[in-house]
């Protein structure tokens, strides 16, 4: 017996070791993707360049920080709020904005465009607004709904609230200018991190630092609150209170990353998967695996995005392409695991 | 069975948004006024001195806009005398700022319409034997030696009094050595250029004239350049007359003086730029108001400029009547639309440029390194900020209306510092505009109107209306039609009508647009389609193919002033049977590109589509 705990905890440590280099990993892929770009040629700039080039200087400091330093918190915030949702909802389907919150966030963005002018920071305050009031709804919602667990029900409520908004969008598509307005909304839906400047960056740090600072410290909780509630309450907790805590700083970060980078796909939902199938289903462990995770694929998602083509690639294109491929990889593997 | 119903209602969800095909453009605002017509000659009045260049100038203006110029060359004084009696004269350009001053006293020049737009300088000229054996301008003091130069009281005389009063007052001259100058005069002539001749021909040692006479006989006198710091520098002013025959056109003159290619003409006679530009006329600061009203100073003309966003035919042939075009945009996203290109039909640099994708960002149209951005307002918080944090500095264009065209033609007039050929461009659209209202501004009942957009790339044909303020809508009510769908069109894009609505509105007429397809063909597979036939447009034959070339005329391109006056001419036949629409759109291509008849019979009129002949 006491022989099987030392193990586990020997395993645990090792897998801490991997935690650490997965982190410097993400530093190594930070440094290296600050270099790349299409500016002033396809590719990495060397630091002679960028010591002797005031443009590259500029465009460095200037665009590619405060963007890359947005790539990563998106990726983390959604990565981590997927891997809460999946858990307390007890559902491997489930990604951070199906509660209304993406939807929400895509009707109060098309609204804004559309009414409100196509100001950066009024669209982006609109569609926090609206990721919220869908969260709200959804929940409203599922209290009233009369048959079924909390999960189900929540999960009806969610989408019925998403249907709704998307219903609105469809309207407000119609209504949009085709040259100006509607591949603005059609952008904002595909997802980009193309309009970042330290302004926009700052205006969601404190969101995403609230959120994710709360479901780090609570991480252990979570392993006890994907419990049923009996068992969970029979632990010492109050199931009830702690999980809506939990979700709603989930949501705070995850509506905070979409208003400025508009829906990006499939990190919210895959990523999760990766780090559970790499570090077993430990929050302790899967949560900050979850956050390093996906700070790097969504890092590596928008360089690609701005360095490919001579365009920008829509980053939700590229996160579907990889998210989607990982996980035919994942679905088909017969598992690997760093530990045990 | 509960897990395949999320997984599939997951996936529904996944696929939600997807994006939807796009063609046009917006906004509003009041319709243009009339300006009257060019009538045939103009008449300047210019300093001898400027003989050779002024006579250049006005080659160069007349072929540019088909007007006559009749150049009056004579000395200053006698030029401002014969105005001030009242010669019929339309621009003043004498060889100092007094004769100009003298009108502005007597009120025939507007003071702020005065001008600068050269400078001159003396030089000391020799025949080419040199007889006297002259060195140095201390030699023109030498007693016996013969001395021509221009009249003490024209601009040359005073301008030669102050040189030799500054050669006094030094040193190396002498307290008398302006009075022992004045002493060797034989000859005061009354212009500048009889002076040069006179030494030419060896009836004087020497001369004191203009640098620009001396260049215009370089093979035949030599020189003895005056330093700087004794010359006194003779600055030219232009102005328009206030009781001249045509005000337009004298300051289409003038501004064409002043233009760049004005200025190198000049250049090309020993002028030099007139102060404040330096003698390069390339560092000249630029400030600009842009269409969201910032105020924007360029430390210098922009020599790189890249065009950003999408559907860019259309600036880029504004962009294109100016013909520093093709040598200053450096790139630029596509500029076709379907499979037509102007552009590269017309810029012999065209496979030269940088082609940006339309999605491009910050950093892709910072790779070009450009020094100046323009892009439509719309893109201002996507593309334009991020650009501008980088230091490269953005202007924004719009030309979605009328009005905006006359708007960010002056705005491209002054980033290509051509202001001149932007009024010149502007004259001609109002000019159009002005005959188009004149003739549809009484008519007696507007005929009811109907505009439809036939799509069938979708598989079944649609067809659409414009919203309220576009383009479209607008030129419909500038020919004297009555557009008659516009409540069903509350948004900002094309919007679907079904064929029972289009019946429902019993239109007089119809226009059938379409960019994807040869509207001729629309028109004639409708004319076949049995319920159509049923139509009272169709019925009365009023079921029109909108006309184009290389594009469709409808839109916010350069050609909607075309658009107009076909349109003008297919509701109103009658008060347009002597506009004949072909020669319209070659007297079009001729103002707009320059390009002559030849080169629009073989590229553009075999492109003519819609119901054009």
């Amino acid at each position: 017996m006491s022989g099987l705990i030392e193990g586990r905890a020997a395993g645990r440590q090792t897998s801490q070791g991997w935690l650490w280099g997965l982190a410097g990993a993400l530093v190594v892929l930070f440094g290296l993707a600050l270099l790349a770009g299409r500016y002033p040629t396809p590719g990495l700039m060397s630091l002679s360049q960028l010591n002797g080039d005031e443009l590259a200087m500029r465009l460095f400091l200037n665009l590619r920080l405060p963007r890359l330093l947005t790539a990563m918190l998106l990726g983390m915030s959604l990565a981590s709020a997927g891997l809460v949702f999946q858990m307390l909802f007890n559902n491997p389907l489930i990604e951070p904005g199906f509660l209304g919150v993406s939807q929400g966030a895509a009707f109060g963005a098309a609204f804004c465009i559309v009414f409100l002018g196509s100001n950066a920071l009024a669209v982006q305050g609109v569609a926090a607004v609206f990721a919220l009031v869908g969260l709200m709804l959804s929940y409203l919602l599922a209290r009233r709904i009369r048959y079924g667990g909390w999960v189900l029900r929540l999960v009806l409520a969610g989408i019925a609230v998403s249907a709704l908004f998307s219903s609105g969008l469809g309207v407000l598509k119609y209504l949009a200018d085709p040259l100006t307005q509607l591949p603005e909304i059609t952008f904002w839906l595909l997802g980009g991190l193309s309009g970042i400047v330290w302004a926009r960056f700052l205006s969601i740090l404190p969101a995403v630092w609230i959120g994710l600072s709360v479901l780090f410290l609570f991480r252990w909780r979570l392993n006890i609150l994907a419990l049923s509630d009996e068992a969970a309450f029979s632990l010492g907790t109050t199931p009830r209170r702690e999980r809506l805590l939990l979700l709603t700083m989930a949501v705070l970060a995850t509506a905070a990353v979409v208003s400025v980078a508009g829906m990006v796909g499939w990190v919210g939902l895959i990523v999760p998967h990766l780090a559970r199938r790499m570090f077993g289903a430990d929050a302790r462990l899967a949560l900050p695996a979850a956050m390093l995770l996906g700070g790097g694929f969504s890092i590596l998602c928008d360089t690609l995005a701005r360095t490919l083509l001579s365009g920008e690639i829509p980053l939700g294109i590229l996160t579907a392409f990889f998210g989607a491929a990982t996980f035919v990889i994942l679905m088909t593997s017969r598992g690997f695991r760093l530990e045990r | 069975m509960r897990k395949t119903l999320l997984l599939f209602i997951a996936l529904i969800w996944l696929t939600g948004c997807a994006p939807v095909s796009n063609i046009n453009q917006q906004v509003n605002t009041p319709t243009v006024p009339p300006l009257p017509q060019n009538p045939q000659t103009l008449l300047v009045f210019a300093a001898g001195s400027l003989t050779e260049s002024f006579t250049e100038l006005g080659q160069s203006f007349e072929k540019q806009l088909g007007t006559k110029v009749e150049l009056n060359f004579a000395n200053s004084n006698t030029l401002a005398e014969q105005i001030l009696q009242g010669a019929p004269a339309d621009v003043f350009a004498p060889a100092a700022l007094d004769f100009m001053e003298k009108l502005v006293e007597k009120d025939r020049v507007n003071a702020q319409s005065v001008k600068l737009f050269a400078r001159n300088q003396l030089v000391v000229i020799l025949p080419k034997s040199n007889p006297a054996d002259l060195h140095t301008l201390q030699d023109l003091a030498k007693p016996g030696i013969k001395l021509v130069m221009g009249a003490k009281k024209g601009p040359q005389g005073k301008y030669v009094e102050a040189f030799l009063s500054n050669a006094s007052a030094s040193a190396d001259f002498g307290a008398d050595y302006k009075d022992a100058v004045y002493a060797n005069v034989v000859s005061y002539e009354s212009t500048a250029k009889s002076v040069v001749s006179k030494v030419v021909l060896g009836e004087a040692d020497a001369g004191i004239a203009y640098i620009t006479d001396a260049a215009s006989a370089a093979d035949k006198v030599l020189t003895i350049p005056i330093p700087e710091a004794l010359n006194v520098i003779a600055e030219y002013p232009i102005a328009p007359l206030k009781e001249a025959s045509n005000p337009q056109l004298a300051q289409q003159f003038v501004d064409f003086v002043l233009s760049p290619e004005g200025q190198q003409i000049l250049a090309k006679y020993g002028f030099l730029p007139p102060q404040g530009e330096q003698s390069d006329a390339a560092s000249a600061e630029i400030q600009i108001t842009d269409a969201l009203g910032r105020q924007i100073t360029l430390p210098k003309p922009p020599q790189r400029i890249v065009i950003a966003g999408k559907a860019l035919f259309m600036l880029l042939d504004a962009a294109y009547v100016f013909p520093q075009a093709s040598e200053r945009i450096i790139g630029y996203g596509s500029a076709s639309q379907g499979s037509s290109n102007f552009i590269r039909l017309i810029d012999p640099k065209y496979d030269q440029k940088a082609v940006l994708e339309s999605d491009a960002g910050a950093e892709q149209v910072a790779a070009l390194q450009p020094d100046l951005v323009l892009m439509k307002s719309y893109l201002a918080e996507k593309l334009g900020k991020p650009i501008e944090t980088l230091g490269i500095p953005v202007v924004y264009i719009d030309f979605e209306t009328p009005e905006q065209y006359m708007r960010d033609l002056m705005v491209l007039g002054a980033i290509f510092q051509d202001e001149a050929r932007a009024r010149e461009v502007n004259a001609f659209y109002q000019k159009r505009l002005s005959q188009v209202a004149e003739r549809v501004k009484d008519v007696p009942s507007k005929p009811r109107v109907l505009m439809l957009y036939y799509d069938d790339r979708e598989g079944t044909a649609a067809f659409s209306v414009p919203p309220a303020s576009w383009m479209q809508t607008r030129l419909i009510e500038m020919a004297g039609g009555e557009p008659l769908w516009l409540s069903a069109n509350p948004g900002q894009g094309w919007a679907k009508v079904s064929l029972e609505q289009i019946a429902a509105w019993d239109a007089e007429a119809i226009f059938i647009i379409s960019y994807f397809k040869n509207p001729s063909e629309v028109v004639a597979g409708l004319e076949k389609d049995s319920q159509w036939q049923a139509l009272r447009a169709v019925r009365e034959e009023k079921l029109f193919a909108f006309a184009g070339d290389i594009y469709s005329w409808d839109q916010p391109d350069v050609r909607w002033i075309l658009g107009l006056s076909w349109m003008a001419q297919k509701l109103h036949p009658d008060r347009f049977k002597d506009w004949d629409m072909v020669q319209q759109a070659s007297e079009f291509y001729q103002q707009l590109y320059r390009l002559d008849q030849t080169f629009f019979e073989e590229n553009i009129r075999p492109k003519f589509q819609g119901d054009l002949p």
